[in-house]
């Protein structure tokens, strides 16, 4: 096998491999690969030009817009990310769109930061996540906005308020987790009472008593158990998953680690994980998944490559 | 921003430059031109987006990287799009069931052709069009992709396998 594709490694790049002893076989191979290298891909559906002027167009309203890309979606948010931090008091406040002024902490790739807030509650955010709430004591109102995930251990007192994409997370006083990742919404409580609303007015709030979390996806509610001590572990390394789609796991790897992950087989990404990896070094975490889950992996700079073992 | 920012100017000469080659990238991995340009586009702002942290000397394989990127979201994106609306499909990039429309004179071959490469998974793919019809060494591959030759030629090796795999099938 290593024969037969050692010498069209020559062959495709171009070297001279007259050496070689071509078969029959070999013949209809070389056929195939020619007739390939004369394929031509489509012509276009908008012309260049076209494109450039939408490119142009979408750019040109900076840096005004900044802030809104947020709103977008969060794809749009981690790629501006990098933007926002060296920008972000800047846009914040010159905002003529926020009416009030606020405070905003941005936490990029590989980091994690703990937020006091005003009320004396404290915030533990993960890494590629975004938080801000009204500057000013009166706007406050112990109501803030989330994107991403964070663990929540708020002062008893007054509602307080996690305003997210997919809905709002009130509580009194007690300690709880929030995530927002690609289009899922989850919540658990590890402490107290929760009481999470979601955007469509018509869906049932969902209340949360200690031990319980709520999963809004896909357009579903979904309501679980889950061991009090995992919740917002991650804070200490350690990131748990209860039969969850195993790609959540690695996108977690990708903002832990900064890196870029590749499927060698797409599908691999659905498969269900159940288990955790510590936050260590990338391959601690990466062999922690993989073995579990009978994949490997390849690091090549920042790109981690998984394949199925079976193929 | 510093002098050796990068400019609007310096977007354009970029987009000059790798608008061709990151089309025909993007288009290998998703087949679908309209959906390809789409991509394309987002590319470029993204990488406006991210100015302030570009090194001039790596735009290049960055725009492969976001291109990549983007591709990936998008198809988690319509993943969970097609998950709700209940229907069967194979998750992931590329996986869809739109075929290449390749334009080739011998119509014959051409079905052929396009089945083949059909059957090669993403990531070999795009490498070993990248190479035939872009006419590109596995050395330039791996450097617009940021990765090692070796894994360049082990994407290879698996598009050789199933071609020849294929070929046998039919012939």
């Amino acid at each position: 096998m290593e024969q037969f594709e050692d010498k069209y490694h020559q062959y495709l790049n171009g070297e001279d491999a007259h050496e070689t002893e071509w078969s029959d076989e070999d013949k209809a191979m070389q056929d195939f690969l020619e007739q390939a290298s004369q394929l031509k891909v489509p012509g276009a559906v908008k012309s260049k030009a076209e494109i450039w002027q939408s490119i142009t167009d979408e750019i040109a309203d900076e840096p005004a817009k900044e802030v809104k890309t947020i709103q977008w979606g969060w794809i749009c948010a981690i790629a501006a990310s990098v933007m926002l931090l060296l920008v972000a008091g800047m846009a914040f406040f010159n905002s003529t769109d926020n009416q009030q002024e606020l405070i905003s902490h941005i936490v990029g790739e590989q980091a994690l930061e703990v937020v006091a807030l005003p009320d004396g509650s404290c915030v533990s955010m993960n890494s590629v996540s975004l938080l801000s709430y009204a500057k000013s004591d009166e706007q406050w109102n112990r109501t803030l906005d989330l994107k991403g995930e964070a663990f929540f251990q708020v002062k008893k007192g007054e509602t307080f308020t996690v305003n997210t994409e997919f809905g709002t997370v009130k509580v009194l006083g007690t300690s709880f987790n929030v995530s927002t990742r690609n289009d899922v919404f989850a919540v658990s409580c590890k402490t107290g009472r929760v009481e999470v609303s979601f955007k469509d007015p018509s869906r049932p709030s969902e209340m949360l008593t200690k031990g319980q979390t709520v999963v809004f996806e896909k357009n579903e509610v979904q309501r679980k158990l889950t061991d009090t001590e995992k919740i917002g572990q991650w804070y200490e390394g350690t990131f748990h998953y209860e039969g969850r789609p195993v790609m959540e796991a690695f996108n977690e790897i990708e903002r832990q680690y900064d890196i870029e992950l590749e499927y060698e087989d797409k599908t691999i990404a659905s498969r269900l994980f159940e288990g955790y990896f510590y936050k260590e070094d990338l391959n601690t975490s990466l062999s922690m998944i993989c073995d579990a889950m009978g994949l490997s992996y390849t690091v090549e700079g920042r790109v981690v490559t998984i394949e199925s073992n079976s193929k | 921003m510093t002098d050796n920012s990068f400019s609007k100017e310096d977007l354009q000469t970029c987009y000059d430059l790798y608008f061709d080659a990151i089309r025909n990238y993007v288009f290998f991995k998703v087949k679908d031109v309209a959906l390809a340009e789409d991509i394309v586009q987002e590319t470029f702002i993204k990488l406006w987006k991210k100015r302030t942290t570009i090194r001039k000397e790596t735009v290049k394989s960055l725009l492969y990287t976001i291109a990549n990127n983007t591709v990936i979201n998008h198809f988690n994106h319509m993943k969970v799009v097609r998950n709700h609306e209940g229907q069967v499909i194979a998750a992931g990039g590329g996986q869809h069931n739109q075929s290449p429309q390749f334009v080739l004179e011998e119509k014959e071959f051409e079905v052929k052709l396009n089945t083949i490469i059909n059957n090669i998974p993403e990531g070999s793919r795009e490498v070993f069009l990248m190479n035939r019809i872009e006419q590109m060494k596995y050395t330039e591959i791996a450097e617009r992709l940021n990765l090692s030759v070796k894994a360049v030629e082990k994407r290879m090796s698996k598009a050789l396998v199933i071609i020849r795999e294929n070929l046998g099938k039919k012939l």
